[in-house]
């Protein structure tokens, strides 16, 4: 009787677990194949639209066609560098949502931004002899920036709000130079206003070069970390008690958000609202759990980007418009729709 | 001996928390530390946590001082339930209660057969088996508290921790908890610390009452020996009856009134 009973629980059990687990898994093809699509989305439209047949083509078998020439240097470097910027925007706003407890926190908040484009202002206005050094600036600003933050808000460990709170100072404070820098030099402000909106046009093989090591490194620790993510959401005494170094924890993940947000910022100037954004999507879509979350994060960011980009080069072609502008306007009604229908209980 | 403080001092700025306190524990004995508000318990339950460090004295746990011990080598003997905590609303039972193996857990952080087996029984143990696959935002008080000591539990500790565990729940499941203290402490020999607001609660279900008064221990004895009229007045500052619940072979208090100063 009893063995029969505990076999019950079990198979009960063992059956609604697979469920569970299987629509994760559901919902992360799913993603995964909105991925593809915006991936030959993009590849496929332009200025001349290519079949996905053709695609295939230029990039396997024929290479000497206007076809190759264009796919393989000017969109491909393209759409794989806006991927790469989406996943590393997306998961760094996911790692700060979870370590700082806050579902406001994005790579802005840490600095990433006001560092970033305070130092590749810099660069641009007084030393424009230097431009090609403001990627490196850039994530030089980042680092540098997300490091002061921390130093600032440590006293006796580091309590997330205080780091919130450090961070907005600290921004509104580099924010004040670079104001001030624009105001001076009003004659060189043109050439750096493109850094800040943020922008992938002209963005080809050396920006994915410089961009795929620290993206991948960062992805790759980041993947680690997902289970010492899910404990330290759960405050800092229970993480501890658990056996987990809650201050050292939460300096690499801090430090990792930045290093993934800062290598996008280098590379594509200051694009807001993926950090927040896509891991907000994706915690609606499959739950909290970092185990699925930070796929589904990566996922999503890489097809919100393509995607954006794509439209944000088509829809007034040959004008392009600035790929945070289309994420803004496509993205926060989106948001916002998913929101709601959540409340209702269908998602 | 299975824990020892001593000499445990605490300052925060210039304000003295915790003055030269000592304490012994039994393995297997239910303790708990009782006292008015602000005067250190929940200090004491952080440090005995390795959650704090003092600035004076040292904890041992079987006769090692904890101040350098690995923290998944303390988490494997020491379970701590703190009273502030979060968790995502869409957790399952079952997940946060197999957080309670990351200790034991080797670098690939993988749940082995054996983890599975103990998450099951910690969560038998504790009556939370039915919940497994509900989320957490879903349970009622009681539920929810129950299913974070099956945590603690997994960690399959020596001794475990309580801060106020009874505090903000309703009297059914006031009951419920400090049962499950006293089942878990019974069958499993678990020895257990914790910090109560409810003398009547502490005095029911303990072995041995600490009371810590003006930063200090100002009693300590047995649990049904130690209330005494000068005992109530002199560490929570009031006069009450004291008489003896026949059902349960302990005594129990009424207040009647707050004495002036």
């Amino acid at each position: 009787m009893e063995t029969a009973k505990k076999l019950n629980v079990w198979s009960l059990k063992n059956s609604k677990f697979s469920l569970i687990l299987n629509r994760k898994l559901a919902i992360l093809f799913f993603l995964a194949f909105l991925c593809l699509g915006s991936l030959l989305f993009s590849i496929s439209k332009g200025a001349l639209d290519i079949t996905v047949g053709e695609v295939y083509r230029a990039i396997f078998i024929e290479r000497n066609t206007v076809n190759h020439q264009i796919i393989w240097n000017v969109r491909l470097p393209r759409t794989l560098v806006a991927g790469l910027v989406g996943i590393c925007l997306s998961l760094s706003g996911a790692i700060l949502q979870g370590v700082m407890r806050n579902p406001l926190a994005a790579p802005n908040i840490i600095g990433v931004s006001s560092g970033a484009g305070l130092m590749a202002y810099i660069i641009m206005i007084l030393f424009p002899s230097y431009y090609y050094l403001v990627p490196i600036g850039a994530f030089v600003g980042a680092l540098l920036a997300t490091l002061l933050i921390y130093l600032l808000a440590w006293k006796d460990g580091i309590q997330p709000t205080r780091m919130i709170l450090a961070g907005v100072a600290v921004s509104s404070f580099l924010s004040a130079w670079i104001n001030s820098l624009m105001i001076f030099f009003p004659d060189r402000v043109v050439g750096v206003i493109g850094f800040m909106v943020g922008g992938l046009s002209t963005r080809t093989w050396p920006h994915f070069n410089v961009l795929w090591p620290y993206a991948s490194l960062g992805i790759a620790i980041t993947f680690l970390f997902s289970k010492k993510l899910n404990i330290l959401t759960l405050g800092d005494e229970a993480a501890n008690n658990l056996g987990i170094h809650v201050e050292r924890t939460r300096l690499i993940l801090i430090a990792l958000a930045s290093l993934l947000a800062g290598s996008a910022v280098s590379v594509v100037g200051l694009l807001g609202f993926v950090g927040l954004i896509v891991p907000h999507t994706a915690r609606l879509l499959i739950g909290s759990d970092y185990r699925y979350l930070f796929p589904a994060t990566a996922i999503l960011g890489a097809t919100t980007v393509i995607f954006c980009d794509t439209i944000a080069r088509v829809i007034l072609s040959p004008i392009e418009i600035p790929v945070g502008i289309i994420m803004s306007l496509l993205g926060a009604p989106f948001f916002l729709y998913l929101l709601r229908e959540r409340r209702r209980g269908i998602l | 001996m299975i824990l020892t403080v001593d000499g445990i001092c605490m300052k925060f700025k210039e304000k003295v928390i915790l003055d030269n306190v000592n304490l012994s524990v039994e393995k297997g004995e239910v303790v708990s530390i009782v006292g008015p508000n602000g005067c250190g318990k929940s200090t004491l339950l952080k440090i005995l946590s390795r959650n704090l460090s003092p600035q004076k004295g040292n904890v041992c746990l079987h006769g090692k001082s904890i101040k350098h011990m690995k923290p998944k080598d303390l988490a494997k003997k020491l379970a701590f339930l703190p009273q502030s905590r979060s968790v995502s609303s869409d957790f399952s039972v079952e997940t946060l209660v197999s957080y309670g193996r990351y200790p034991h857990l080797g670098f690939s952080n993988r749940l082995k057969a054996m983890d599975l087996e103990i998450v099951d029984w910690a969560m038998d143990k504790t009556r939370v088996l039915e919940l497994r696959n509900r989320t957490v935002n879903t349970l009622s008080g009681g539920e929810a508290q129950r299913t974070w000591i099956a945590m603690a539990l997994a960690q399959r500790p020596d001794i475990l921790l309580l801060d106020e565990p009874t505090t903000f729940l309703d009297i059914s499941f006031q009951l419920e908890v400090m049962e499950l203290i006293k089942e878990l402490n019974q069958t499993l020999g678990l020895t257990i610390i914790m910090v109560l607001h409810d003398i009547n609660q502490a005095v029911r279900y303990s072995h041995k009452i600490y009371a810590l008064k003006n930063s200090t221990i100002s009693h300590h004895g047995h649990a049904h020996q130690i209330l005494s009229h000068q005992f109530l007045s002199g560490v929570f500052n009031i006069d009450a009856d004291i008489f003896t619940d026949d059902k349960n072979n302990c005594p129990y208090i009424i207040p009647q009134r707050v004495k002036k100063l």
